[in-house]
């Protein structure tokens, strides 16, 4: 009987010798992605200049270089589907001579647009938010934007102004 | 009575050869590990601003390792896989999580790998210390919105 106990002592010795060359501990990670959006443009303000008959309605070319258009976002998705987001573009009133009074529809705006996501060709409206780029995936899209003036002769000479807003957020 | 004689020792032999240590240094050798806190978050933040999002919080982690002789011990970090979003089944890599520690040495910086095992200290003899693990995450305009969970298991043993 004793020797049976020396026998379980010894065992259970070389166990735990075994046991105690490792041990081990659990940690948890967790990690929070929100949903965020974000617009970011080289300029912020483009012109036009009547430099042809306006006979002909010429489509003048903003002077200045294509917009760089960066739209960064972390969007959500509910298993396969994806929350899609959009860029879009809202004129705030007419084109407006302030000195005068005149004014000039907003249609009369239109853009070119390059980059994945992004709506190739379009053209302003009144109080109204136009579609300028869509998009179904987390990410950082580029892209450039060129505005042009279609010229009318109906047109008052002058120097008209419009503010425009472009957002981003979800579709 | 013999025949339970020579099951022990052959028992005895058995746990020699499977546990790879020697008997007299196997019944003196301790190796105690504890981490604080066990849970640590990434908080959203913007890849702009933050490239990188550090934990809400440090690790503390205490190592114990006594009987050790001339022996090595290792503490090893294993992530289970990446970090994964239950409603969108989005992950990120768990690559994008490292860490940088206090005390070194022993301790040493690093980054996570789905289920494989990361050195983050090593050291012979006897020792008994803390470091602090402070991780953090790359951020990524790429990722999906959620939240994930992922966990990795510390792992003190003798080499």
């Amino acid at each position: 009987m004793k020797k049976s106990v020396a026998e379980v002592f010894l065992i259970l010795g070389l166990v735990a010798g075994v046991v105690s060359a490792q041990t081990s501990s659990t940690l948890n990670v967790n990690a929070t992605v929100s949903s965020r959006y974000k617009l970011e443009l080289s300029t912020n303000a483009v012109t036009f200049t009547r430099t042809a008959n306006p006979m002909g309605a010429p489509v003048i070319p903003q002077n200045e270089v294509p917009i760089q258009v960066k739209v960064k976002a972390t969007t959500s998705r509910f298993l396969i589907w994806p929350q899609s987001f959009s860029l879009r573009i809202q004129a705030v009133g007419t084109l407006v001579d302030s000195s005068t009074g005149s004014t000039i529809p907003v249609g009369a705006i239109t853009w070119t647009a390059t980059g994945n996501g992004f709506v190739s060709t379009g053209a302003l409206a009144a109080d109204t938010d136009v579609l300028m780029g869509t998009w179904n995936a987390s990410g950082n899209y580029e892209g450039t934007i060129t505005f042009s003036f279609k010229d009318d002769a109906n047109y008052a000479p002058g120097v008209y102004r419009l503010v425009v807003t472009l957002s981003v957020g979800t579709s | 009575m013999r025949t339970r004689v020579v099951l022990a020792i052959a028992a005895a032999v058995f746990l020699f050869f499977i546990s790879g240590v020697r008997p007299l240094q196997a019944q003196a050798m301790s190796l105690t590990l504890s981490i604080t806190p066990q849970t640590i978050t990434f908080p959203a933040d913007d890849p702009d601003t933050s490239p990188s999002v550090a934990a809400d919080r440090a690790v503390q982690v205490t190592i114990r390792a006594t009987g050790m002789g001339t022996r090595t011990w290792q503490l090893t970090l294993r992530a289970n896989g990446n970090l994964s979003d239950f409603w969108s089944l989005a992950s990120i890599a768990i690559s994008n999580v490292s860490w940088t520690a206090t005390s070194v040495p022993p301790f040493r910086d690093g980054a996570l790998a789905a289920n494989v095992e990361q050195l983050a200290a090593t050291r012979s003899g006897n020792y008994q210390g803390r470091g602090d693990l402070t991780f953090s995450l790359l951020n990524s305009w790429s990722y999906w919105a959620g939240s994930y969970s992922q966990t990795v298991a510390f792992t003190l043993s003798a080499v």
